[in-house]
């Protein structure tokens, strides 16, 4: 097993601890049973099984497990994952129609995409967001080094889980504006 | 602590820059790097009793050909077989038909799915439609399709290749080509080296909307990773891309095409090594949604193996354009609906996928799909007045 595999196998399994985390609550004994489920998931194959589903997770997923765990920041985090889905929204309806120009091809050969992305970096660190700089950073390093199954920037940054997360705090975002609007 | 980390994102920014910097088709090295300076051929109709068994008996159904040839002349094919299309039993198979042999030596497995597997370190439940390409540096490189989840639409492609013309292999890479789960990607047309070393893969689309790409994959030792695709505009409902290069900036690709209208092979066509494509527009020759495959005969002429029905593909045919798929010239069926005497217990006719190629020495070959059952090969005779003419 390769370096790549093998990180990207402990990604899915840090996903699979937060699914778990989301099931009862935050005592000793419920962390003992999580990973006993963890260790079970490990023993089935089950990181394999989601590897080839969603294929490598993108640093969007991995910071937001992460913060997940570490239970701050939730705030930026939630940020994070709406500019996911904004990101992958046009990314996915042009290579999913073959209409329009193909966004997801520049990520192969437009070096300058780096640049928008450094200056959001740059940004986020004198907001002191540092879960969003983390995301960029990492975004940026799995795409310079052979870390990641994918040599395309878009991978590193937005996957098909973050992007469906961000839907979610986008919804959770509307609803919760709406109910603010109507009291 | 700020600073630092405005450092460290510089510094990963020149990283990634460098990384997505890469040429895209037919720009900056990326042409084809394919002799297409040929000398002319003729070719006539073969005779399907002459067809030989590639695929032997080992499994009972087997589909999706193809071939190259070896440094000494050996023809390698490929395709993949087990109880029926999409079992969790079919691998990807091999045989060989060395230089005037009269048969192909027995069929191995190239690479099961349990291979494929271990070597992605993911869920696989299907493999398909292997595709053998010899790069710039003569490395043997097959392409194929995985399924972990779903239809043929959830496939990815993945890369093994062979330093000793396909004896042993290397490990599986599974090619990333898609930003939406790295899914519905197929390939079926032939590969061609390019000239900065790497390979141009023409592959397509299937979920949602179905269209053709070309991939730039970049390979290192038995590693390959894609570094660049390109989609031609306007060329939705035409799948499986079989490129034919003319010239060194002039291409053809034939097509087949899924939509319910214009049941015709499609034809797209390029001027400047690929970097654009024209829009597919229908031929006369009729395509009831089936794979065609194309070689270039030199002297002008291209020769197109299709399925000559609108709705079934029970008559494999051949036929010539000598405008780039303007205007056809037919040769004739080489099966059709009449059954041969090895067809009496077959319930549903079916010859298709069928892959063209023609050899360094200018011998056209011919495998294809018989009944889902064999893969059949055969050498294209030249016509008898060429043939005396060739007589002194």
């Amino acid at each position: 097993m390769n370096p790549s595999d093998l990180i990207a196998l402990c990604a899915h399994l840090l996903a699979v601890l937060v699914l778990l985390s989301l099931v009862g609550g935050r005592s000793r004994k419920a962390w003992r049973i999580r990973f006993a489920i963890l260790v079970g998931c490990i023993l089935i194959g089950l990181p394999g099984v989601q590897r080839g589903i969603f294929g490598d997770l993108s640093a969007a997923s991995i910071v937001t497990c992460v913060g997940f765990l570490i239970g701050t920041a939730t705030g930026q985090v939630r940020t994070l994952l709406r500019i996911t889905f904004v990101l992958a929204l046009p990314l996915y309806v042009t290579s999913l129609s073959g209409i329009g120009p193909d966004l997801y091809a520049l990520g192969f050969s437009q070096w300058w995409l780096v640049v928008p992305l450094a200056v959001f970096g740059f940004w986020s660190v004198s907001q002191e967001r540092f879960w969003i700089t983390l995301w960029v950073l990492l975004a940026l390093v799995m795409t310079a080094l052979p870390i990641h199954e994918s040599s395309n920037l878009w991978d590193a940054l937005v996957d098909v889980p973050a992007a469906v997360a961000g839907l979610v705090a986008w919804c959770i975002g509307w609803k919760a504006s709406g109910k603010a609007s109507s009291t | 602590m700020k600073i630092l980390l405005c450092a460290v994102i510089v510094l990963a920014a020149v990283g990634a820059a460098w990384r997505t910097s890469e040429p895209t088709i037919g720009t900056d090295g990326a042409q084809w790097s394919i002799n297409t300076d040929l000398a002319a051929v003729e070719v006539a109709l073969p005779d399907p009793h002459d067809a030989l068994n590639v695929s032997g008996f080992a499994v009972p159904s087997v589909h999706a050909v193809s071939a190259v040839e070896l440094a000494d002349g050996t023809l390698r094919a490929f395709w993949f077989g087990g109880s029926r299309e999409g079992a969790a039993d079919v691998s990807i198979w091999t045989a060989t038909l060395s230089p005037g042999a009269e048969a192909w030596s027995e069929p191995n497995v190239a690479i099961s799915r349990e291979d494929c597997e271990a070597d992605v370190d993911r869920t696989i439940r299907k493999l398909g439609n292997p595709v053998a390409a010899i790069d710039g540096d003569g490395r043997l490189w097959m392409f194929f399709v995985s399924v972990s989840v779903g239809g043929w639409s959830g496939s990815a492609v993945n890369a093994v290749s062979s330093a000793d013309e396909g004896q042993t292999w290397g490990p599986v890479e599974r090619l990333v080509t898609s930003p939406f789960a790295n899914i519905s990607t197929l390939v079926k047309g032939p590969a061609w080296p390019l000239k900065d070393g790497a390979i141009g893969l023409p592959v397509y689309h299937e979920m949602v909307s179905k269209f053709p790409q070309i991939l730039r994959i970049e390979t290192d030792g038995n590693r390959a990773i894609v570094e660049g695709r390109q989609t031609p505009a306007g060329s939705r409902e035409t799948i499986q891309p079989w490129v034919v290069p003319t010239s060194p900036t002039d291409a053809v690709t034939f097509f087949r095409r899924v939509g319910d209208t214009e049941a015709r092979v499609h034809v797209s066509r390029t001027s400047d090594s690929g970097k654009t494509w024209s829009t597919p527009t229908p031929c006369d020759l009729p395509n009831p949604n089936a794979s065609v495959a194309a070689a270039n005969l030199g002297g002008g002429r291209i020769l197109l193996a299709f399925n000559d029905k609108d709705n079934s593909r029970k008559d494999l045919s051949l036929a010539i354009t000598d405008d780039n798929g303007d205007s056809w010239t037919r040769l004739g069926s080489v099966e059709t609906k009449k059954r041969l005497p090895d067809e009496k217990d077959i319930d549903r006719l079916e010859y298709s996928y069928p892959w063209l190629m023609r050899t360094r020495s200018g011998e056209v070959h011919l495998l294809y799909t018989w009944n889902r059952k064999q893969i059949r090969h055969l050498r294209l005779p030249r016509p008898s007045h060429a043939t005396e003419e060739a007589t002194p």
